[in-house]
């Protein structure tokens, strides 16, 4: 599940050993990584009052990256960039849409989220999703991995009488520009 | 499996940026385009063994170079520990090339811009910016013969000389595909990529045993006559340290770019070592002829005819492990009888004087290049104005120029010149001293 990339690595390490104030520049499309049915979910009917958990809308996918990014690289800044719509039949509701970022190892749900806005529903009325964050270090640090896990979730789910049909998402971007510096121990 | 790779690429830019001629220690050649001079000077027997017996021209001298490139190195010198913010491999790789002889004057700025790569699931691409100018675009076969200085004794026309020799050459190339995709372009599924290098170097030392004479005189070739000259020497060395190596790294994409499955990256290398107790006999033959008259000179130095070390040398082999990735190096053979051969070298030149000036040019076809060099030289009472431009081995047109001022016998001169020896292969431009003792 990985592209060894050592050539790529290798550039990247030999560029990054000129002055100090070079950066490497990694654009992650995380979108590209997600087939039509997980850019493009049908949620379905849901019953009116709070929901009783997260709704699905990722399950754990896993994100390969370029192997031996973090040998040479050293993560300084993540940003994450989403953008979706909600839609829904009939009905309305509220919920928080997020995002879970974890290392090969970890369940992403067992995460901390990375992303974590508020969303609306409402029939006729699609809800434009548009969220930016930066990322902690730890959760930084994924993206110079040679794969991570990812899932997102609709939570805190709230749906007003008489509940809501043919709600769906989907995501128009979600990508993730990642600066890093020369590692110094290279 | 990293350092290695990150190796043949150091390599690749190194190679990439040609030392395009090395620095020269004589600042009256240096200002004179680097060409060959007439008449027995700096450089000269090195490149055609007859101008050991070409009588020395007027205004020409021994001489002995300044380091002045040593001060600024020495007061700001450059940081060699990579943990420290100020560590910069571009900077060491142009001190590599440019030792701190003369004095730069301006030095290119290394390649500031960010790298961005853009990754999807499908889709990997790379912009290096200005950084891609250290690779070079095609293959790239690099490579020098340094004969150095051979003191020595002679008895009539008989010589016997100390010299050291240096040799050493790159061959490079990527895959084409490997060399889009750093300057740019996407890589692909389904795609190899790949990258080999041959590097060969030998160190040696020896003696020269030589003739160097007329075979036809008539009068005072400096003064109105002519004459034809000759030169050969025999080359015997003991090789001191042998270095060969043959790396190769590839890799094929799969259907998809990131997929399930690890890319198979293979690396093969194929090396030989030896140092001093490797070393074993070398020989070689170095023969030349200059003609001389009428304010004229034309010379032709054919070097390293034949030229061939014997080694015994351990033998290795390297490559990949399927398995875990990492590279296992193994020796194969310790004691090896290997052989070696060291490239011919051809070197032609003319010098003329017309009216004041000393016009020279050469050209020298060496080891994957073939250089040119023209210069010339006139004198205003006890100061030479001197210029000259050449055609280095990344096909640059470099400019020359210079002064100085003679005293009685003794000279001291400054030379200015233009180079690209750095990794973007920019050009730079540095100054060059030395004083000259007339005969």
């Amino acid at each position: 599940m990985r592209i060894r990339a050592w050539i790529l690595v290798a550039v990247a390490a030999l560029a990054l050993a000129g002055c100090g104030d070079h950066r490497l520049v990694l654009t992650v499309d995380v979108l590209s990584y997600l087939d039509d049915s997980q850019r493009n979910v049908a949620v379905g009917a849901l019953p009116e009052g709070a929901q009783p958990g997260p709704v699905p809308i990722i399950d754990d996918q896993t994100i390969n990256l370029i192997s031996g990014m973090g040998d040479v690289a050293e993560v300084q800044s993540v940003t994450l960039r989403l953008e979706g719509q909600i839609t829904a039949a009939s009905g309305s509701g509220s919920g928080r849409l997020r995002l879970y970022l974890s290392d090969e190892q970890t369940p992403p749900l067992a995460a901390v989220p990375v992303l974590d806005v508020p969303v609306q529903f409402a029939a006729g009325a699609p809800d434009t999703v548009s969220a930016e964050a930066a990322c902690a270090p730890d959760v930084a640090a994924l993206f110079l991995k040679q794969k991570m896990r990812m899932a997102m979730v609709v939570d805190s789910g709230m749906v007003a009488p008489p509940g809501a049909t043919g709600v769906a998402m989907s995501l128009q971007k979600l990508e993730a520009i990642v600066v890093a510096g020369r590692k110094k121990s290279l | 499996m990293l350092r290695r790779v990150l190796l043949l690429l150091l390599l690749a830019a190194l190679a990439g940026a040609e030392p395009a001629g090395a620095q020269l220690l004589s600042a009256r050649r240096m200002a004179m385009g680097g060409v060959i001079l007439a008449g027995g000077g700096p450089g000269s027997d090195a490149a055609n063994v007859a101008y050991r017996g070409v009588p020395p021209a007027p205004n020409s001298g021994s001489g002995i170079t300044l380091p002045i490139g040593i001060i600024p190195v020495l007061s700001d010198p450059p940081e060699f520990d990579p943990d420290k913010p100020e560590f910069n491999i571009y900077e060491l790789a142009n001190l590599a090339y440019n030792p701190p002889w003369n004095l730069q004057l301006v030095t290119p700025d290394p390649p500031a811009n960010d790298i961005s790569i853009a990754v999807g699931k499908d889709h990997l691409a790379v912009d290096l910016g200005d950084v891609k100018s250290i690779f070079p675009e095609n293959h790239t076969r690099a490579g020098s013969i340094l004969n150095g200085p051979a003191p020595g004794i002679g008895i009539r026309r008989f010589f016997v000389a100390v010299a050291p020799l240096v040799y050493y050459e790159n061959d490079l190339s990527f895959s084409d595909e490997l060399q889009a995709a750093i300057h740019g372009a996407e890589f692909t599924p389904n795609t190899s990529y790949s990258m080999h290098d041959e590097a060969h170097g030998i160190a040696a030392a020896g003696v020269h045993l030589g003739w160097a004479g007329p075979l036809v005189r008539h009068g005072d070739p400096r003064h109105g006559g002519t004459g034809l000259y000759a030169g050969a020497r025999v080359k015997l060395m003991r090789g001191l340290a042998l270095g060969e190596a043959e790396n190769g790294v590839a890799f094929t994409t799969a259907d998809t770019l990131f997929a399930s499955e690890p890319v198979d990256v293979r690396y093969t290398g194929h090396y030989f070592d030896a140092g001093p107790d490797g070393g074993r006999f070398g020989r070689g033959f170095d023969v030349g002829t200059v003609w001389v008259g009428g304010g004229f000179e034309v010379g032709v130095g054919v070097n390293d005819l034949g030229t061939r070390f014997d080694w015994r040398a351990r033998e290795s082999v390297a490559s990949s492990d399927t398995t875990t990735g990492e590279t296992v190096q193994q020796v194969i053979a310790r004691d090896r009888a290997y052989s070696n051969s060291v490239p011919t070298t051809i070197t032609g030149n003319v010098a003329a004087r017309l009216g004041r000036f000393l016009v020279a040019a050469d050209v020298v076809r060496g080891v994957w290049a073939t250089t040119g060099h023209l210069g010339a030289e006139t004198w205003f009472g006890p100061v030479p104005l001197r210029g000259g431009l050449y055609l280095d081995a990344n096909r640059l047109v470099q400019y020359t120029g210079g002064s100085g001022i003679r005293i009685g016998s003794f000279g001291l001169d400054l030379a200015l010149a233009t180079n690209s020896r750095n990794l973007s292969r920019e050009r730079g431009l540095e100054l060059g001293a030395g004083l000259t003792f007339y005969r």
